[in-house]
């Protein structure tokens, strides 16, 4: 690899800049690289320079990164601008040996990089590439040089991992033979004579990389085994599980112990053990008994580390997966099952000395684990998991257990409050996580109801919120996760006590209040007809309301919970449940806005600032319903921050903005004031229109000044311009249906005398779109949009100007879209909308009346028919609805045009029934020419479809004459 | 050769569901009902040991045995590679290689010789040799010349003596042929297959039978070898052997031979057909040994595609192995499953042949009953492809209340059997109607596949992701009906745990899985009670 010297340099300068403090350096050594990127030969300069000892190593590690992001963003012959099959011949042939050459920091890097590489290329486009490894693997075995043997199981342990997790393919298992056959034996070998030279008493610095060796091994050998049991493996298993077993059962040098060496290997010896339980348990059947010996006897063994609670998870996990199998009678014996309990998983139950300060130093990511199910991984959780897995088989002792076990942790803790607490807390834990979710049919393993009086209730109802906060946390969580079963009287008494929890100081302990009060207000009851109601409503939370609102404004003040997601997600459920006063509704509007103000300095809490508009919206909406007057003093208070958001370009922000102008507006009694005019020039700009994620709320709030004040487009070439932006719209699959709703808006306000002159730009930019896209998701709502305009303007004023950009076109629009495609339309509006769009059609357009259009005419009566049909059948007809998936996208989709929910948004609101609409329209035209369609039904319905219109004559008493 | 302590066996090119499938589903999120097959077809390269079924077996015949009187060793699943040795006939002693030596030529002399007795003499000798397991002349017999005699003596005069003859030198290459793959190639070099083919037409039965045996260790050899027998007209020679007249002795070893014949793809239909109406009438058998290898000659047939299963279809069979999967003997029960699995995984149509045969009332026998592992994970499979077919098809097993066993098996049990039932749960509830996937909620479906959602097969996964959306498609009407509320079986999820399970699925990494674990978590588990917010955009939730 020959780079030149300046290049060398150049990109060295570059690099060294690129770490410098100052700015405007930095920024023009990015640029100079990325300008350079393009040049040919630019990854391998970076790699070599990466490489080359007598650089500086802050240099050569920036140019690794450098590296293995190019390959990252380019290697994949699909990327954008995918690097030169030159070049990554190149590549190929250097990586490896430059990678084991280089220092570690370095050496990282470029093992990244390779496992880029090689998830495109390797085996079929790499073939040397594990020959390689190998060869030069049984090199440095043979010289004892374990730096270069792991840095080699580890290249090839990122080929292996694919085989984990993907699917199994022909493919797959080709590739994954390609592996076996080469790397089985010499993987084998490896871990045979690295084990033979690993003895236990052995000096920690010939120790460590030797078991770090065997790790590597271990996780090659989960890869390899992933699919099914390979040949190899099985006539060798004895090798290999004697080896685990060994690992397992030795004690080492305590260094490598104490560092998590030893523990690392282990664990995934237990992952390999879980493997094989689930893959291969008759293989394995034999060896069982042994291993779980082992890995208990590990469980047993006191030792308190980081790296062995994650080994005692692995290993539980093991046990569990045993608890469950045919196997379980291992741990049937009564006294079998009592040490599992008692040595296992009860002492893993309390809370740990971490677990003490995440509480206390990181409550978002204590609340994560201890109750939104991230805590999978830890001990509590698994430790709780084998008790499950016990019980599946062994229910009535483990109960029995369970049940002793409760009553002697809360006997300590009654012994010395102060000093036992933790054995409350693991209490609580035990009773929350054995018990199923309400409404499970699996039944308790333990008593829930008088768990709650006798332990919780004395919690919640306790003066002091800040004695022990973490028996409060879990007496909260304990009332939230049972909250459905808790009768209201009771639930409602406790309510004070809850709030009171919200001034505690402890972090956790307000969260928690806040989401207990959140969740208790979405209890639903199972009511009679029609279907479940709120629990509590607002005549139930109004009393409570201002200590509540004081309590959670209050919280906010708090240190570290000013972005706190929980309280502020509470605000918004209390706003939208509860009745408040003008007096109530403006303050929470100014601590909001003024919430916002703080928020929109330093937007970094999504979630957070995602509740505070909600919460702002569901005062607007609540107290703006009720009394129209308000909205003016929420704008007043609302006005400057919403501005300072499209002024200074906060664009996290913009489609929240948009949508709360957007309810102001849809609120605010006519006339609107000049802000909103002057807000309006800026949506009508165009450039307002080129951030995607807000175009869905432009296009809401553009729809709301339609409604509300339609004459003002008139003014000032204003409609054109949203006109324009209508054709915008719809020159993208993505936004077109955003286009058309923009459309169905302007149509369903003006008046024709004033869309009639851009009526023909309109259709022009239409069909001339319909000629690239012939799919269904443009086809329907531009049926829609025909449906909508002839419903307002008539059938003659769509057939005219449709013809008037080319003779008959509308007859091909109609023979070619409309007959085919109208049977397909979904939703309820959009399928009323085209029915009665046909039916007026049908029957008031002398082009179709004409008796040379008696096929067309034929044929819209048997569309419309199977339409109608077809909607009969909707939601039973499962099938076909999974197979156009578009259709229920396409539903909600529409229902956003009309502002969803509102009902008075149907554009036929006199029209109640569609199908009478269209039968007695079609009963009348007949009289009007009696004999003269019976024979056209005849000829054009098909024979399923006149029965249907038959039995749709006779339901609404009308006849075809 | 002592038969080998392998497990339980495990059936022959285990048919596989179609990944393909499930990939293409995955990259194209099309309706998953639609092309909703997820049966196990496709033959995928298979990195496991061999178990005995995958390969045949061949026999050699001891000095004790006459092929008249005890041909048969063990027949069915497990075909022990030779007899043990009989103590009438003691191995030879170890003597100086030179003795040994001597003697062979002696033997080799004879053999040339042109005079009948000696000729018979020398053969004899010789099979005694190889008749004995570990013998240290064998392979010193085993040499081209040798071989080109015996094979030579097959064809020998007219001569009182000479069918005597005729089978010796054919139980001296059957015992050659049971040997290893080269012992039989020097066999089928020499010539040895049309003059064995010829011996099927000898008036003997006894010639027949141990011509029969020696072209069955043949078969058993190799694709290329059992073509060999075939185009030198063996198969036609062999149907031929299947008349009232014969004895069941070589009815067993003409049904044994033909089930290695059929072990490869036929080479024409036409013959496929000639062998399905021999092998139909041998199904009403009442001798164990021929029912067995019958049954294994048709799941070897089935295992060769849809066509094959098609005659099979044709040949009105599955309804006699149905019946036969009642039968007191696992030799016969083990390879119908097999055969009958097979053809579970063809197309709609012929797995309806099955459900019209009535297996699904036995099906639920074998899976309650105390059969092997094998058996029952079959029995599984087949359910589990038929759940994988038309919404009439599920209906039938849930008229047959399997669904409530198949949830079983799916806690309890050997893990092979808890995933096969897994698969049939998913299966079901991917492609059931509406009402299919309420009844099979209301039996615990969701349960069931949720708690497999902690299992590393990413294939199995992706089909309980399937099968839980479909039944959170069902829910979500079921909450329209009630005109509010929630969906019931998102909720039913939640509580058995199902939720956490799915979310931790988000580390899983198989981007097809993950996408869907996505869309699941984000279609039915919003923010509660978000839709009565005002603001409906979807909010940037960054978690």
């Amino acid at each position: 690899m020959e780079v030149p010297q300046e290049t060398l340099d150049k990109l060295s300068t570059w690099f060294l800049q690129s770490l410098s403090l100052d700015a405007s350096l930095r920024r023009a050594a990015e640029s100079s690289l990325l300008s350079a990127a393009t040049s040919p030969g630019f990854p391998l300069a970076l790699l070599k320079l990466s490489s080359l000892p007598s650089v500086d190593l802050q240099i050569r590690l920036a140019s690794a990164l450098h590296f293995k992001n190019l390959l990252k963003s380019r290697w994949a012959p699909t990327s954008d601008n995918p690097l030169p099959d030159s070049d990554k011949t190149l590549i190929k042939s250097l990586l490896l040996p430059l990678l084991l050459q280089s220092p570690p920091l370095i050496q990282s890097q470029l093992s990244e990089a390779l496992a880029i590489a090689s998830s495109h290329d390797f085996p079929s486009s790499w073939p040397c590439l594990l020959p390689d490894i190998i060869s030069s693997l049984g090199t440095s075995l043979s010289s004892g040089d374990y730096t270069s043997v792991n840095s080699l199981l580890s290249a090839a342990n990122s080929l292996f991992l694919k085989f984990r997790h993907s699917f199994d393919t022909q493919a797959l298992r080709l590739d994954l033979k390609y592996c076996l056959d080469l790397f089985a034996k010499p993987l084998l070998e490896t871990f045979l004579n690295t084990s033979n030279l690993t003895t236990p008493a052995a000096d920690p610095s010939v120790l460590k990389p030797l078991l770090e060796c065997q790790r590597l091994c271990s996780e090659i050998f989960h890869s390899l085994n992933s699919i099914e049991l390979p040949e190899f493996f099985e006539d060798h298993m004895r090798e290999w599980m004697e080896k685990f077993r060994f690992y397992l059962t030795s004690t080492f040098a305590p260094q490598v112990e104490t560092d998590g060496t030893a523990d690392a290997l282990r664990a995934s010896i237990c992952e390999n053990l879980q493997l094989y339980m689930e893959k291969n348990e008759e293989e394995f059947k034999d060896y069982m008994e042994g291993f779980a010996t082992a890995v208990w006897g590990l469980l047993m063994n006191a030792a308190k580390s980081p790296s062995r609670d994650q080994l005692a998870v692995t290993a539980i996990k093991f046990l569990t997966t045993v608890s469950t199998s045919v196997h379980h009678a291992l741990f049937g014996s009564p006294e079998v099952l009592g040490q599992i309990c008692n040595s296992v998983v009860f002492p893993n139950l309390r809370l740990r000395d971490d677990d003490e300060e995440l509480f206390e130093n990181n409550y978002v990511e204590y609340i994560r684990r201890d109750s939104e199910g991230s805590d999978t991984d830890t001990l509590r959780r698994t430790a709780c998991e084998l008790l499950k897995g016990l019980a599946v088989n062994y229910r009535e002792q483990v109960m029995g257990l369970v049940s002793t076990q409760v009553q002697s942790m809360l006997a300590a803790f009654n012994t010395n409050p102060a000093q036992n607490w933790k054995e409350k807390d693991a209490a609580i834990y035990l009773v929350v996580a054995l018990s199923p979710k309400p409404g499970a049919t699996t039944g308790y393993l333990v008593d829930v109801e008088s768990f709650f009086t006798s332990v919780i209730l004395p919690e919640l109802q306790g003066q002091d919120p800040n004695t022990v906060p973490i028996l409060k946390a879990g007496a909260l969580k304990f009332f939230t996760v049972f909250r459905e079963q808790i009768p209201k009287p009771a639930a409602l008494s406790l309510l004070p006590g809850v709030i009171r929890f919200l001034g505690s100081e402890s972090n956790v302990v307000h969260s928690y209040a806040a989401t207990c009060i959140e969740k208790l207000l979405l209890v639903k009851d199972k009511g009679p007809m029609p279907g479940p109601t709120a629990r509590y409503g607002a005549a139930d939370v109004d009393p409570f309301v201002p200590q509540m609102l004081t309590g959670l404004f209050n919280a906010l003040e708090m240190p570290d919970s000013q972005e706190n997601p929980y309280v502020m997600k509470c605000i918004m459920r209390v706003l939208g449940v509860a009745n408040i006063s003008v007096e109530v509704a403006t303050g929470c509007i100014s601590k909001l806005a003024s919430v916002l103000a703080m928020v929109c300095e330093n937007p970094k809490h999504p979630l957070f600032n995602h509740y505070l508009f909600e919460a702002i919206a569901a005062v607007i909406r609540r107290a703006g319903e009720r009394d129209a007057s308000v909205i003016l003093i929420f704008e007043k208070t609302l006005f400057p921050e919403l501005e300072k958001i499209l002024v200074k370009d906060i664009s996290e922000f913009w489609s929240y903005a948009f949508q709360i102008f957007t309810l102001l507006i849809d609120l605010h009694a006519p006339p609107l004031s000049d802000g909103y005019m002057a807000l309006f020039q800026v949506i009508l700009d165009p450039s307002s229109w080129k951030r995607s994620g807000s175009v869905p709320a432009l296009v809401r709030l553009l729809q709301a000044y339609l409604r509300k004040m339609p004459n003002e487009l008139n003014r000032e070439g204003r409609l054109g311009q949203v006109l324009g932006i209508f054709s915008q719209l719809i020159s993208t699959p993505s936004t077109e249906e955003l286009g058309f709703f923009v459309l169905n808006t302007v149509v369903e306000n003006l008046s024709y005398e004033i869309i009639s002159p851009y009526i023909s730009n309109i259709w022009g930019a239409l069909f001339s779109r319909l000629q690239n896209r012939r799919v269904y998701k443009f086809i329907s709502p531009l049926l829609i949009f025909m449906s909508l305009f002839l419903i307002k303007y008539g059938a003659g004023v769509l057939v005219d100007s449709i013809n008037s950009i080319q003779q008959g076109l509308f007859l091909m629009i109609l023979q070619q879209f409309w007959i085919s495609f109208s049977t397909k339309i979904s939703g309820t509006v959009e399928q009323k909308l085209i029915t009665v769009a046909t039916t007026r059609l049908i029957c008031e357009s002398p082009l179709l009346l004409d008796p040379a259009a008696s096929e067309n005419w034929g044929k819209l009566v048997d569309s419309i028919v199977q339409l109608l049909t077809n909607s009969d059948q909707a939601g039973a007809d499962f099938e076909d609805d999974a197979d156009v998936p578009e259709t229920i996208e396409y539903t909600g989709s529409f229902a956003r045009l009309h502002n969803a929910g509102k009902k008075e948004d149907d554009p036929l609101k006199e029209i109640h029934d569609p199908k009478q609409f269209f039968v007695s329209s079609l009963s009348r035209i007949s009289a009007q020419f009696p004999g003269r369609f019976g024979p056209v039904i005849q000829q054009f319905v098909s024979p399923a479809n006149q029965t249907a219109l038959l039995q749709l004559c006779g339901a609404y008493n009308s006849a075809i004459v | 050769m002592p038969p080998s302590p392998s497990p339980s066996p495990s059936p022959p090119h285990q048919p596989r569901r179609t990944p393909e499938n499930a990939r293409k589903k995955a990259y194209k999120e099309q309706a998953d009902v639609s092309n909703g097959r997820r049966r196990r077809e496709a033959q995928l390269l298979q990195l496991r040991k061999s178990r005995r079924e995958d390969t045949l077996s061949k026999r050699r015949r001891d000095d004790a045995s006459s092929p008249s009187t005890e041909p048969e060793p063990d027949i069915g699943p497990a075909r022990p590679e030779s007899d043990p040795p009989s103590s009438s006939d003691p191995p030879p002693l170890p003597c100086a290689a030179d003795a040994d030596s001597s003697k062979l030529l002696g033997i080799i002399n004879g053999l040339k010789s042109e005079n009948i007795s000696l000729q018979l003499e020398a053969t004899i000798k010789i099979r005694k040799i190889l008749s004995v397991d570990g013998n240290s002349l064998a392979e010193e017999v085993i040499t081209s010349d040798v071989v080109a005699r015996l094979v030579e003596l097959l064809s020998s005069k007219k001569n009182p003596r000479g069918p005597q003859l005729q089978v010796e030198a054919a139980w001296a290459l059957t015992n050659i042929t049971a040997g290893p793959s080269e012992h039989t190639e020097v066999v089928t070099n020499a010539g040895a297959v049309p003059k064995l083919v010829k011996l099927l037409e000898s008036p003997r039965s006894d010639v027949r039978e141990q011509a029969m045996w020696a072209l069955g260790n043949i078969a058993a050899e190799s694709q290329r070898c059992r073509e060999l027998v075939i185009d030198h007209g063996g198969l036609v020679q062999l149907l031929s052997q299947f008349n009232e007249h014969a004895k069941v002795s070589n009815l067993r070893m003409a049904t044994w031979t033909l089930s290695n014949l059929c072990f490869g793809k036929l080479p024409s239909n036409s013959q496929t057909k000639a062998v399905l109406q021999i092998l139909q009438q041998l199904l009403n058998s009442i001798d164990e040994k021929i029912l067995s290898d019958t049954c294994w000659a048709v799941s070897y047939l089935c295992n060769h595609g849809t066509d094959e299963i098609q005659m099979v279809i044709e040949s009105q069979i599955c309804y006699l192995l149905v019946k036969l999967l009642m039968h007191s003997s696992p030799k016969v029960v083990t390879p119908v499953i097999l055969a009958l699995a097979n053809v579970s995984a063809a197309d709609d149509c012929q797995v309806q042949f099955l459900i019209d045969s009535g297996i699904l009332q036995c099906l639920p026998k074998l899976l309650t009953r105390n059969y092997q592992k094998c058996i029952k994970n079959q029995a599984c499979m087949t359910v589990s492809n038929i759940c994988a077919g038309t919404t009439a098809q599920i209906q039938a097993i849930i008229d047959a209340k399997m669904v409530p066993l198949l949830i079983q098996l799916s806690q309890r049990g050997e893990t092979d059997i808890k995933k096969e039932a897994i698969w049939a749960i998913a299966n079901a509830t991917s492609g059931g109607s509406p009402d299919q996937i309420r009844s099979l909620v209301g039996d615990g479906c969701i349960i069931a596949l949720c708690n497999a959602l902690v299992l590393s097969d990413a294939d199995l996964l992706y089909a309980c992701l399937n099968g839980l959306e479909s039944i959170l498609k069902v829910g979500e009407m079921e909450k329209m009906k009630d005109e509010a509320g929630t969906n019931p079986y998102a909720v039913l999820m939640e509580e058995c745990g199902g939720l956490d399970k799915l979310e931790n699925l988000q580390g899983f990494n198989n981007d097809a899985i993950f996408e869907k674990t996505i869309k699941l978590l984000e279609s039915y588990w919003v923010e509660e009670g978000s839709e009565n917010e005002a603001p409906k955009e979807p909010s940037p939730d960054d978690t």
